[in-house]
């Protein structure tokens, strides 16, 4: 088991009144649970404003959980320090939606990739550095040369495959995709997808990828989450999630992705407040 | 026959080099058709869109070839002709409604726009049409959205202001540059649901461009496939979707498999 969340709760106050006091919550996170076992890359899926974002930076500690906990590798990193954590976040790494504003665009690629290498390695001289880059710029196929570039010299996939490759220094286990292909079009998500799927034997890496499209999760995951409403409300393996969908939610999803149809206008689907994950068998769960 | 394109290249100039962005593209869209124009990031399909309302950026010139709408050679028509084309004969729905939108004009004055610079409607009707504009696309309460900044609508409803803004003055064609390529799956769907109920409604004539072609598969009629600035297959939806010959088409249907 590499990764497991127990009960995370992340709440934002939308309303505050004089005193500062809050009067109201968004429930972005609630009470969500879930493992990620080694190699077996999870797929988070919903529509914006499901909370799978929030849900990834909370894995990071980039936001503080309200409640619950984050087990890594057996270690509970809930309640580490920054210095604590520091070590940890060489080892989870994240890949966010818009490499342009991910990327410094006053840094050279060599520049951008330095300042993650100078974190595992300070001793080595600029040659040895230079050389290191080119070789993880060279498993995200992209020229040596690169490094001499800035990020608005390259197009929209080479510029994920620069930041692919800066994640990649850190020598990650678990690295989280957040919406990493869906500003590319159909090819170059092709691309990147057929690009991960190599990585992953070459680095031995377990991905958790949130996206709000089933059909590119399908070709990269094992496993499935759907959220909804800041809550999962069906996790399975892929194949179970795709012939036999059981919540309601899961089967607009896969029609939206897959036929481009909704089922009717508008649908809003009913959460139970103090619902639960039950098993309906192999280890496919639903929100009831 | 509404817009004829025939021969279109488009080239950027430089000092040192030139390199043809759009070679030698040629097609047709009658009237109360959709046609879409495919291809990767690159392939020219913006380029093709933006000069037919004569809007590259100047260091894209059309070198050869001519844009044919309803009769009239857009190359050579005046800057003030090609105003009032704008808007009125040709509209364009862009595919960043935050970045199209003024962001600190309210949605309801900037469809308004649109009104009192291209028709004759007067003044006292011309809110009531705004908030008719609004309803069409979908909007449930037009009042308060009309009143809303662009900034303070989601995503799928500023698309929806968008189309609506399009609508505004009637236009005879509707440029649709990936039109729900920004918005999640599920808004997509509405969108595109949306779109074809507007085509069937509306009568209306669409320049569709995307790179999806599950999109084109459910909006269009017919089809042209771009590759780095040339054609490399073009038809009938049904033919080209189901049954690609270039391995390129083939290639951009399997990355929806």
């Amino acid at each position: 088991m590499l990764l497991e969340l127990k009960d995370i709760k992340k709440y934002f106050s939308a309303k505050k009144d004089f005193f500062n006091r809050t009067l109201s919550y968004v429930k972005a996170v609630d009470s969500v649970s879930l493992v990620i076992d080694k190699g077996q890359n999870l797929g988070l899926v919903g529509e914006s404003g499901s909370g799978k974002t929030t849900l990834g930076r909370v894995i990071l500690r980039l936001y503080k959980a309200d409640d619950g906990r984050i087990i890594y590798r057996g270690e509970d990193i809930t309640h580490y320090s920054h210095s604590e954590m520091r070590p940890v976040r060489k080892s989870i790494q994240m890949v966010f939606q818009d490499p342009y504003s991910s990327l410094d665009p006053r840094f050279t690629v060599e520049n951008i990739l330095r300042e993650a290498y100078r974190l595992i390695d300070d001793r080595s001289n600029r040659q040895e550095q230079v050389a290191m880059m080119q070789q993880v710029l060279g498993s995200v196929n992209l020229p040596g040369d690169s490094i001499y570039r800035f990020p608005h010299e390259f197009s929209g996939g080479e510029r994920q495959r620069v930041a692919i490759a800066r994640a990649l220094i850190m020598n990650p286990k678990l690295l989280v995709l957040d919406e990493a292909v869906s500003s590319l079009d159909v090819l170059v998500q092709e691309q990147i997808i057929r690009l991960l799927k190599d990585l992953q034997k070459q680095y031995d890496l377990t991905y958790l990828f949130i996206s709000h499209n089933l059909r590119v999760i399908k070709k990269l995951c094992q496993k499935i989450a759907v959220m909804y409403k800041g809550k999962i409300v069906e996790m399975a393996n892929r194949d179970d999630i795709f012939n036999n969908p059981i919540h309601p939610y899961t089967r607009q999803l896969l029609l939206a992705a897959m036929k481009y149809k909704t089922s009717s206008n508008d649908i809003q689907f009913n959460i139970q407040d103090n619902g639960k994950l039950v098993d309906r068998g192999g280890g496919h769960y639903v929100l009831e | 026959m509404l817009l004829q394109i025939s021969n279109l290249t488009v080239k950027v100039a430089s000092l040192q080099s030139q390199k043809t962005i759009v070679d030698k593209v040629s097609f047709s869209l009658s009237s109360e058709r959709v046609l879409a124009l495919v291809g990767g990031s690159g392939s020219g399909k913006t380029t093709i869109g933006l000069a037919i309302l004569r809007l590259l950026a100047p260091q894209l010139t059309v070198t050869f070839g001519a844009i044919d709408f309803n009769g009239e050679n857009i190359l050579s028509a005046s800057p003030k002709r090609m105003r009032q084309l704008r808007g009125k004969e040709v509209a364009m729905i862009f595919q960043e409604p935050l970045d199209a939108f003024n962001p600190v004009l309210p949605i309801g004055f900037q469809i308004e726009e649109m009104l009192w610079y291209h028709t004759a409607l007067p003044a006292e009707k011309r809110k009531g049409r705004v908030y008719e504009l609004l309803n069409t696309v979908g909007i449930r309460d037009p009042r308060r959205v009309a009143r809303d900044y662009p900034h303070q609508l989601s995503g799928g409803m500023r698309q929806r202001a968008m189309i609506a803004q399009a609508l505004a003055a009637n236009p005879k064609l509707i440029i649709a540059d990936e039109p729900t390529s920004n918005l999640d799956v599920t808004l997509q769907a509405r969108v595109i649901e949306l779109i074809k109920k507007l085509i069937a409604d509306l009568k209306l004539s669409v320049l569709l461009i995307t790179h999806d072609l599950g999109v084109v598969d459910h909006l269009a009629d017919e089809v042209v496939v771009l590759s780095e600035g040339s054609v490399v297959e073009q038809g009938a939806v049904r033919d080209i979707v189901h049954n690609p010959q270039q391995d390129y088409t083939r290639k951009l249907m399997e990355a929806l498999a």
